[in-house]
Parts: structure tokens; sequence; C-alpha cells
């Protein structure tokens, strides 16, 4: 069982699959009582166009991707409320014009285009010592961002029209916000890829937001399930031999369908039992 | 001399090519307990976020305490209409009251001290829900839940108190001991409700006005059929099977609480009076 921690690679995935949980804990929680899951996906699926201007401009695609999903935080927030009831259907639009971008940009950049596959599906297996470094930077960052603007970012989204009243910056502590999100999408791209992004993004937190009665102890659920779930898919992964990415989603998938499932049954039963 | 706390004059909202508020004049002294009645999409609502600077007027101007509504809207409680946000949120009532204190606190990073604590539980004590300060907010039942969001509006220590359909999920008991709280409360604070539910409309409001874009007012406290004429545009059909529909079933199970609340009697009476006129036309 110990042997996996002698090989540096499993070790890397391991810590990068530990930090990308706190950063996904912090900015799911979020992402779910605000209610952005669908912002959250056309950010993290508009990223690879990115991907693509990277491949095209010859620099590297995760850069693009980071300055692409922020560039995207930036634009839903000035639109979010002009935009009013069409923000779903403009929310749609940005998250396939990115990926539509990404593969025009991909295919007319010259010669073969490599790693994309990690990209869209991730492989934490593969990932390098200078990635764990930017994803522990980025982690701390996230984590005193938000311990400052606790309150204010609390009160923003349990009540944003009550925010302004009190004179907060809504539209500001939004944008940040977008983009902590953005900049955690960029973090789980490593992980479990583009496509899969959305859903350790939101599930960890989905399922501790049917347990936690205070914010800072959902963040902390969502980032042990997080872990939990990351770390399990890494070890599916490496013995079975299967991709990382999708292990860790099912796994993610399973547990909040378990959930659900179980509060059915549950509420069922008191109901019977009348 | 009486000083004004709200002074809207000549102001207009427009959404979408047609006018939400349409040449609004309002004068509300400090002190005073106005309510503003009108039927669902006639503006209230409008009416109360233009009053928040929430949104701005095309015409007109507005003055609170005699400043724009962003310089002072600190010092107006506002209890939004019930379940315009989300109610699965993790947060106890504690927390959720105490974010009315935000305006007050300076600096960048905005932290609560412990006078902020000790006034959102002076906020929560005034509701009656202290037992339920630690307690999710989703927990809490309908009516505790409003209680809740009135200590969230009574914790930024408001001048003035702005009300959005108080009464809607709330039941026949809650509402009498509502509107005796607010009797309360408007010792200390100017108060503006606004409601589309006239059943509500009690004695100890001072002046009640009709809201739909444009405004009718009276300068008394009782609701005159021209103002609903003017206001709700069908009196028939209201007076037939709307508002005594719904007046009668208040008062139909208030009759057990007549001495308490004469307020209610002399408006059954009013109405009845009313309809009895019609109908011998």
């Amino acid at each position: 069982m110990f042997e996996i921690f002698a090989y540096e690679f499993l070790r890397n995935a391991l810590i990068a699959g530990i930090l990308a949980s706190i950063i996904c804990g912090i900015a799911g929680t979020f992402v779910i009582v605000k209610k952005m899951v669908s912002l959250s996906g056309g950010i993290s699926h508009a990223a690879f166009g990115g991907i693509g201007i990277g491949y095209f401009f010859g620099f590297e695609p995760i850069a693009g991707a980071a300055l692409f999903s922020l560039a995207t935080a930036g634009g839903i927030n000035y639109i979010r409320k002009k935009a009013g009831e069409n923000l779903d259907t403009l929310v749609g639009a940005v998250w396939a014009g990115g990926m539509a971008l990404g593969v025009m940009l991909v295919y007319m950049s010259p010669g073969y285009a490599p790693g994309l596959m990690t990209y869209l599906f991730g492989n934490i297996l593969l990932v390098p010592m200078s990635d764990i470094i930017l994803t522990g930077v980025l982690t701390v960052a996230v984590i005193i961002t938000v311990a400052f603007f606790f309150s204010q970012l609390v009160a923003v989204t349990f009540d944003e029209e009550y925010a302004t009243v009190m004179n907060l910056n809504t539209d500001r502590f939004m944008l940040l916000l977008l983009c902590i999100i953005a900049l955690t999408v960029v973090v789980l791209i490593q992980i479990v890829g583009i496509i899969l992004v959305i859903a350790l993004l939101t599930l960890p937190a989905a399922i501790a937001h049917r347990y936690a009665s205070d914010i800072k102890i959902m963040m902390i659920i969502s980032a042990v399930l997080g872990a939990v779930f990351t770390v399990t898919g890494i070890l599916i992964s490496y013995y079975l031999d299967v991709p990382s990415g999708a292990a860790i989603i099912l796994l993610s998938s399973a547990a909040y369908l378990g959930v659900i499932a179980k509060k059915s049954l549950t509420d069922e039963r008191t109901h019977s039992s009348w | 001399m009486k000083e004004p706390a709200i002074e809207i004059s000549n102001l207009t909202v427009m959404g979408r090519g047609h006018p939400l508020l349409d040449s609004i004049d309002l004068t509300i002294n400090k002190g005073e307990f106005h309510a503003v009645i009108g039927p669902n999409g006639g503006g209230k609502t409008t009416l109360l976020k233009v009053i928040l600077g929430l949104i701005k007027p095309d015409s007109g101007s507005i003055k609170i305490f005699g400043k724009t509504p962003e310089e002072n809207r600190s010092i107006i409680g506002y209890v939004p209409q019930f379940r315009t946000f989300e109610f699965g949120y993790p947060i106890s009532v504690m927390e959720m009251v105490l974010s009315g204190r935000m305006g007050h606190i300076k600096g960048i990073r905005k932290t609560y001290s412990e006078e902020d604590r000790q006034i959102a539980g002076e906020s929560i004590e005034i509701m009656g829900i202290e037992n339920l300060a630690e307690r999710n907010l989703s927990d809490l039942s309908g009516g505790e839940q409003q209680r809740a969001i009135i200590a969230r509006a009574l914790a930024g220590k408001p001048r003035m108190l702005l009300l959005d359909e108080p009464t809607v999920y709330v039941d026949t008991p809650t509402n009498r001991m509502f509107f005796k709280m607010l009797e309360e409360l408007h010792d200390t604070m100017t108060i503006l409700l606004v409601t589309h539910d006239i059943g509500v409309i009690s004695s100890n409001i001072d002046y009640v006005a009709c809201l739909n874009k444009k405004i009718y007012t009276h300068h008394t406290n009782q609701i005159t059929q021209d103002m609903l004429d003017s206001a709700y545009k069908c009196p028939v059909e209201l007076i037939a099977h709307g508002i005594p529909h719904r007046v009668f079933e208040e008062h139909d199970e208030n009759d057990n609480y007549k001495g308490q609340n004469s307020g209610h009697e002399l408006e059954k009476e009013r109405i009845i009076k009313r309809t009895e006129s019609l109908r011998n036309r």
C-alpha cells in the first residue's frame, strides 16, 4: 500500500489533489450558495478558448486559460445585471463560444497540439512540480483574500440587494468572487480537465450544503470531501489504470446521487409513518 | 414644524418604454406612518427601490432626510419582500441580523465588533426570537424568518423603516402581533409600508396612498372610493369580488378579538357601508 508514496509523480498528484480540494471547497461553497453553477460552467468551458489562444500564439496554454477565464469572469460580471433574464442564454453562448474558439484555434495552429487531451480531460498523474507550486500559491492567496473580506462576501452572496443598501460595492465583490472562481477553474483543469471541472467545483460543496449550518463549516466539509474524492480517484486510477479525472468525477457524482437518494428515502419513510 | 423624511417630487421611472412610476409626488414627514396600497405591478416595490437608491429615477427628484438615497440609505431599515433571497443559505439568525450592521462599519476589512453583536442581539430581542438566535435561518418557520428579516433592518438602528408586503406569508395571529409591534416601533421611527392587501391597513396608520403608476393621496388614513377607482381602474369588480371578500375573510376571524382591534372593526364597517351604498344605486 505505502509503496505508492515512493513514486514522486504519485506523491505530486496527491499533493496537487489536496491543494485543489481546499481552493475548490472555498470557491465551490460560494458557487453553490449563490447559485452560480451555470455561470461557473460558462467560465470553465470558455477557458478552452484560452487554451486555443496559447497553442495558436505559441505560449503556455494554461496561461492562456487563466487570462481567458479571468476576462470571461470580468465580462460576465459586467453584463450580469444588464442581461437580467437573458443571463442564462448569454452564459450558454459564452460556454459554447469559448469552446468553439478553442477548437478553431487549435485546428489552425501549425503542427500537432501536444497535451490537448490533458487539458480537456485532465491527468493529475502528469502534474509537474511547477504546477504544484502554482497551485499552492493560488490556494494561499485565495484563503487570505476570502478570510480578509469574509463578512462582505457572505453579505453579498446571501442578499446582494441588501448588501447594496448597506453601501457595499456589490459589483466589485462579485467580480472578486468570479475571479476566484476563474483561478480555481485553472487549478482544477490540471486535475480533471475542462470538461469535468464544473463537477469537482460544485459536487463536494453541494453535498456539504446538505449538512452544514454555517458557511465556514460548509467550506471545510466540501474541502475534505473533495480531498477524499480526489485521493481515492487517484488511487483507483493508479491501480486500475483508468483515467484519473473520470475516476474522481464518477466518485463525486455517485456520492452526490447517493446523498440525494438517501434523503428522499428518509423523507418517504417520515411521510409513511403518519 | 414638520420635518420631511422623504421628499419625492415629480418622479418618473421608465421600464421598457413604459412608466413604472409616473410623476410621483410624495412627502413623508418624520414620525409619520404611511401605507401605500396598490395592485401588483403598480410600482410599489419600484418606489421603495428608488427610495433606497437601487433604481435611478429617469426624472424628478428624491431626498432622504435632505440627502441623496445613497448618502442616507444606511439610516433606513429595509424589509424586502419575503422570499426574495435564498433561504437555504447556511447562516444563523444572529449572523444574518449582524449583516444589518454592515452599513455602519468603517474600513476596508469589515468585522463585527462587540457593540455590533450587542445591537444585533437587542434587535433580535425586540422581535422576540432570542431563543432562535443561534439557529439556522432555514430551520425557522415563515413567520419566524420574517421576524429575523425585520430584526436585520432594526440592527442598522434606522430612523425609518421601509416594509414591502410584510404580511403576505404570515398567518392572521402573527399578522396582528406584527401590527402591534409596528405600532411600538412607530414611537421611535418613521414607517412606510407598501402592500396590495387592503385588509392589513389598520387605524394606527396616519396616511394611506394608492399607487398604480401614478399616486393618489387624500392626506387621511382612509381609503376613499375615488382613490381605489383611480388606482385600480375597475372599481365594480373589486367591490363585488375583490376587496370586501378579502376584508370580510380577515374580519370574520378578527371578530373574536373585537376588544383588541377596534381599527379593523371600523374599517370593516366602512367597507360594509360602502358596499351597501353601491348595491342600492
